[in-house]
C-alpha cells in the first residue's frame, strides 16, 4: 500500500503483562514489529507455502511513536528487542513503585492476567482484582510520588464480562450489564468485571486526575496463542476420522474470531484517545461530548466478522490437510449432546475426573456469540485491519513451524 | 418438460405444489391495472412488454398507476438499446452512433429501426417503436429526463464496451472490468429506477446519496444471470467471468469445462459467488429505504430470486454442463416471501444464506471468505431486526419484570384459578346426579344396607358369582 500509514504517538508506555500472549503483540506494536524487521525477533512461520503468505503487518497497521517498557512476573521469556524489561508483581505495592520509578511512564497499559486454564479462585482474585487496584493506585500517585504522573490507563478486559457462559449473545453491545454473582458460572469473568469496574470508577479520581478506559476482546487468536488455537490443532492431529466428522449442533451459530493484532491495535487507539482526552482536560478546554467520550467507557473489539463456529475449527483442520467436508459431517443435536454430557459428567464425576465432553462444552459449540463494535468504530475510529482467514491461517502457522522446529531439535 | 413431465414432477413434490397454489390463490396485485382505457400505444407497449420479458412483465404491471407506464416504458427503451448492441450483423460504424444517440430517437415522432437481422428475437419492438416514442412523450417531463439521462449514460458505456471489442477481445480482465460491465448493463438501471421512485416520492431520497446501494442491487442481479449462464455464454463465445478470478483457478479459461479440473472449476464457481455475496448486504440496505408496496416488490422479488439462483449455483458442477434455474415451486415461494415486508425477505435471505454456508467446504481455499460474507449477511439482518434488546438482559439481571412478562403471570394466575373453579363445579354436578339417581334407586326399594353389609364383609362380586364358584366345589 502506498497511502501514507498514519502516525500514533503514544510517549512513554509501561505494558504490564507484557511478556503474555497480547502483551507481546502489543510491545510488537509498539516497537514497529521487529518480529517482521529484526531476523532474531522472527517468529516461526512455515516457509514456501503460499497458505501462509501475507503482506507485512507493519505495512497495514499505524506507524508508532513511543518508548516501550515491560513489566512481567517473568520476563525471560517473549522478549523483543528495543524495550526495557522489568520483574515485578503488580499485587506488591513496594515491587510497582519501583518499576515506577524507574520507567515514568505516561501511558499504562495492563493486559497481566493469570492464564484462565490455571487458574484457581484465590489466584484469580488476587491478580486480576487486586492487582488491578494496586496497579491503578500506583499509576495514579495515591502510594507517593515516583517522579512522574501517569496520564493514562488502558485496561484489557474480556468480552465475557456481559456473558453468563450458557446464554446466546447476538450482537450485543456495551449497553449489557455485567454478568456476576449467581448468574456468572466463570469465576475469571467475575473477576474480570469487578476489575474493569475498578478501572473505569477510577477514571479522573486520582491525584494526578489519571484517565480510565477498558477493552473487551472476545475470542483472541493468533501467533503464540497457546490455548485456543494450539487445542484444536491438537485435536485436529490426533482425532480420528470419525471423531473429526461429529460436530456438536447444527453450525448455524455464529461466533466472534478476533486477530491479536487488532486487539493490539485497538489498544493502541485507545490509549492515543486518552492521552488526547487528558490534555484537553489540563488545558481546560472542555471535556469530550458524551457520544464521543473515550474515558470512563469499555469496548468491545473484536474482528466484526463473526464465523459459523465449526468452520473456523475446519478451517484450522484444514490447513493441517485433515479436511472434512460437509457431506461428511455428522451434526449431533444440542439438545441430546447436553443429556451425554450430563451423564458423563455424573459418571465421571464418581471418580473425581472431569470428562473431555461437559455441558459447558457442548453448549459453547452451540452458541451464538457476537459482539457490537459500533461504540469503538465511532469513538475509538477502530476497525480491524487483518480479517479473520488471515487471523486464523497466521495462528495455525506459527503453531505447525513451532512443533516442526521443536521436533527437530529434539531429533537432533 | 411437457405438461405431463410436470405434472408428474409436480405429484412427487407437494410442497412446490403447494408453494404454487398458494402463490396463485392468495396473492393479491397491490394495484391492479385497468387495461379498459388502455390508448392504441399503451396497448402496444403492454404488448411489447410481454413479448420481450419474461420475468419482469408480471412485477411491472403490478407496480402504482403512477409509475406504471414511466417503468414499462423504461424497460421497454432499455430493451430496445440492448437489441441494436447485441445484433452482431450491424456493423460497428452504424451501431456506434445509433448506441451513442439513442437518447435523442426517444422524442422523435415517428421514430423506428428496421436494420436488425431477422433472427433477432426483439427486432418487432425496434420496427414499432414509434409506440414507445409516443408514450415516453406522453410522461411527466421530469420522469422523461431521467429515463433521458440513463439512455445516454448507458448508450455511450455500451458504444464503448463495442469499440473495445472491436479493437482487440471484450473478454472481461479485472475485477474492475467486470464490476463497471456489470454496472453499465445493470447498475444504471438501478439508478435510473431509484430516481423514479424518489421523484414519485415512493423512495427515501437518502437511496440517491448512497449510490453504492443501487449499484449493489443491478450489480447482485447482473454478476446471478453472469455466473448462471457460463456455459451458454461460453458456447456463443462470451466471456464474462474476470480473468482476474478464474486465472487463479485455472491457467485458461476453456479448462474450466473440462472434466479434469473439476475442481478447479467449482473453487473458481465459489470464488464468483463469494464476489457477488459482497453486494447482498447493500441490498437489504437499500430495500429497507422503499415506501411502496409495489414497489417493493418489484425490487425485492429480483433479488430474492437472485440469491436463490446463487444458492442452486454455489459449488455446483451442472452449471458448466448446462443452464440451470430455480424450480417454479421456489420461484413462487419466493414471489410469496417476497411481497410481504422486509422482515419476511430477511428471513428468506437468512435461510438461503445458511443454505450456501451448509455447502461451503474447507477445501475450498475461500472457505473463510465465504463463510465472512454469509456471517455478514446474517449480521445486518440482526442490525435492522435486533433478536435481543439490552432492557431484557438489563431485566435479568435486576430481576425486575417486564408489564409484558407481569400480565403474562397474571393471564397464568387466573387461567389457574379458572381451572380450578371447573373441577369444582364438574365434582358438584357429579354429586347432584349420583344423589339423584342414589334417591331414584332407594324410592324404588333398593336395599343399600344388605349392599353395604356385603361389602364390608368382604363379597365384592355379585351372588350369581359365589354361586358358580359353589356349584364348582360340589362337582368335585
Amino acid at each position: 500500500m502506498s497511502a501514507k500509514r498514519r502516525t500514533l504517538e503514544l510517549g512513554n508506555v509501561l505494558v504490564v503483562g507484557g511478556c503474555g500472549f497480547l502483551g507481546w503483540h502489543i510491545v510488537d506494536h509498539l516497537l514497529n514489529f521487529p518480529s517482521e524487521t529484526d531476523p532474531s525477533a522472527a517468529l516461526p512461520k512455515p516457509q514456501d507455502d503460499a497458505r501462509f503468505d501475507f503482506p507485512t503487518l507493519g505495512s497495514r497497521y499505524p506507524d508508532y511513536k513511543a518508548k516501550v517498557s515491560v513489566v512481567d512476573l517473568r520476563t525471560s521469556n517473549n522478549r523483543l528487542p528495543g524495550a526495557t524489561y522489568y520483574d515485578g508483581d503488580i499485587t506488591s505495592v513496594d515491587s510497582m513503585m519501583e518499576v515506577f520509578r524507574a520507567v515514568k511512564p505516561d501511558l499504562v497499559i495492563h493486559t497481566a492476567t493469570p492464564s484462565v486454564l490455571e487458574g484457581n479462585k484465590p489466584l484469580l482474585y488476587k491478580v486480576n482484582v487486586e492487582g488491578t487496584r494496586t496497579l491503578l493506585q500506583v499509576a495514579g500517585g495515591e502510594h507517593g510520588d515516583w517522579g512522574g504522573k501517569c496520564k493514562a490507563f488502558v485496561y484489557t478486559s474480556s468480552s465475557s464480562v456481559v456473558h453468563d457462559t450458557q446464554s446466546d449473545l447476538i450482537h450485543v453491545d456495551e449497553s449489557w450489564p455485567l454478568i456476576r454473582g449467581k448468574l456468572q458460572q466463570e469465576y475469571y469473568s467475575e473477576t474480570k468485571a469487578d476489575a474493569e469496574e475498578i478501572v473505569l470508577k477510577y477514571n479522573r479520581q486520582s491525584p494526578t486526575n489519571m484517565v480510565t478506559c477498558a477493552v473487551r476482546p472476545a475470542g483472541i487468536h493468533g501467533e503464540k496463542d497457546t490455548t485456543v488455537t494450539h487445542k484444536i490443532l491438537e485435536h485436529g492431529a490426533n482425532a480420528s476420522d470419525t471423531v473429526l466428522k461429529m460436530q456438536l449442533g447444527n453450525n448455524d451459530n455464529l461466533f466472534d474470531f478476533t486477530y491479536v493484532g487488532n486487539v493490539a491495535y485497538a489498544h493502541m487507539l485507545a490509549g492515543a484517545r486518552l492521552l488526547a482526552t487528558y490534555d484537553r482536560y489540563e488545558s481546560n478546554q472542555g471535556g469530550p461530548l458524551d457520544h464521543e467520550r473515550v474515558d470512563g467507557e469499555a469496548f468491545n473489539i473484536t474482528n466484526d466478522s463473526p464465523i459459523y463456529f465449526w468452520d473456523a475449527t475446519r478451517a484450522m483442520w484444514a490447513l493441517i490437510d485433515r479436511v472434512v467436508e460437509p457431506h461428511e459431517v455428522w451434526s449431533l443435536p444440542e439438545g441430546l449432546m447436553l443429556s451425554i454430557g450430563g451423564l458423563a459428567e455424573s459418571v465421571m464425576n464418581l471418580f473425581g475426573k472431569t470428562p473431555r465432553l461437559t455441558r459447558r462444552t457442548v453448549r459453547y459449540s452451540c452458541m451464538t456469540r457476537y459482539y457490537s463494535i459500533e461504540k469503538a468504530r465511532v469513538r475509538l475510529a477502530y476497525l480491524p485491519v487483518i480479517p479473520v482467514d488471515e487471523g486464523i491461517a497466521r495462528a495455525v502457522g506459527y503453531v505447525v513451524e513451532k512443533q516442526r522446529q521443536d521436533s527437530g531439535k529434539k531429533g537432533l | 418438460m411437457g405438461f405431463i413431465g410436470n405434472a408428474a414432477y409436480l405429484v412427487f413434490h407437494p410442497l412446490q405444489l403447494r408453494s404454487i397454489i398458494q402463490w396463485k390463490v392468495w396473492h393479491n396485485p397491490p394495484h391492479e391495472r385497468d387495461a379498459k382505457n388502455d390508448t392504441e400505444t399503451q396497448k402496444q407497449c403492454f404488448k411489447f412488454l410481454d413479448l420481450t420479458s419474461r420475468s419482469f412483465s408480471a412485477v411491472i404491471k403490478e407496480l402504482h398507476p403512477e409509475l406504471l407506464l414511466p417503468i414499462c416504458v423504461f424497460y421497454l427503451v432499455l430493451r430496445g438499446l440492448d437489441t441494436i448492441e447485441d445484433d452482431t450483423s450491424i456493423p460497428f460504424a452504424t451501431k456506434e452512433p445509433l448506441l451513442r444517440n439513442f437518447k435523442d430517437v426517444l422524442t422523435q415522432d415517428g421514430w423506428n429501426f428496421t436494420g436488425n437481422r431477422p433472427e433477432e428475437k426483439d427486432r418487432e419492438l425496434l420496427v414499432q417503436f414509434q409506440n414507445v416514442v409516443a408514450e415516453f412523450k406522453n410522461m411527466k417531463p421530469a420522469y422523461q429526463a431521467i429515463i433521458k439521462d440513463i439512455t445516454d449514460k448507458m448508450g455511450n458505456g455500451m458504444a464503448d464496451y463495442c469499440a473495445k471489442a472491436e479493437k482487440d477481445d471484450a473478454s472481461v480482465k479485472t475485477i474492475e472490468e467486470y464490476d463497471l460491465y456489470c454496472y453499465y448493463v445493470a447498475g444504471l438501471v438501478g439508478e435510473g429506477l431509484t430516481r423514479l421512485f424518489v421523484e414519485a416520492e415512493f423512495g427515501n431520497p437518502a437511496l440517491l446519496k448512497r449510490p453504492k446501494l443501487h449499484k449493489s442491487m443491478g450489480l447482485f442481479l447482473q454478476k446471478t444471470n453472469i455466473i448462471r449462464d457460463i456455459r451458454e455464454d461460453f458456447d456463443d463465445n462470451r466471456r464474462f467471468w474476470p480473468q482476474e478470478i478464474w486465472s487463479k483457478h485455472v491457467d485458461n479459461f476453456e479448462d474450466l469445462f473440462k472434466p479434469e479440473y473439476k475442481e478447479a472449476a467449482l473453487n473458481c464457481n465459489s470464488e464468483m459467488v463469494l464476489n457477488a455475496l459482497e453486494h447482498a448486504e447493500e441490498c437489504l440496505f437499500y430495500l429497507a429505504g422503499l415506501r411502496e408496496q409495489s414497489v417493493f416488490n418489484f425490487c425485492a422479488i429480483p433479488q430474492s430470486m437472485a440469491i436463490a439462483t446463487m444458492e442452486l449455483c454455489f459449488r455446483n458442477y451442472d452449471i458448466f454442463e448446462r443452464n440451470i434455474k430455480i424450480t417454479k415451486g421456489q420461484a413462487c415461494e419466493l414471489m410469496t416471501e417476497s411481497t410481504q415486508n422486509l422482515h419476511v425477505l430477511c428471513q428468506t435471505f437468512r435461510r438461503l444464506t445458511r443454505a450456501i454456508h451448509k455447502k461451503n467446504t474447507p477445501k475450498d481455499p475461500n472457505f473463510l471468505k465465504i463463510s465472512i460474507v454469509c456471517g455478514k449477511i446474517e449480521k445486518f439482518i440482526e442490525t435492522i431486526f435486533p433478536t435481543q434488546k439490552a432492557e431484557d438482559a438489563q431485566r435479568r439481571v435486576t430481576g425486575e419484570i417486564t408489564a409484558e412478562q407481569a400480565k403474562k403471570r397474571e393471564e397464568d394466575a387466573e387461567n389457574k384459578s379458572d381451572v380450578y373453579f371447573l373441577m369444582g363445579l364438574m365434582g358438584i354436578i357429579i354429586l347432584f346426579v349420583a344423589g339423584t339417581m342414589m334417591f331414584a334407586a332407594w324410592m324404588l326399594g333398593a336395599r343399600f344396607d344388605l349392599a353395604w353389609k356385603e361389602i364390608t364383609s368382604g363379597n365384592l362380586r355379585p351372588p350369581s358369582y359365589y354361586k358358580e364358584q359353589g356349584q364348582i366345589h360340589g362337582e368335585l
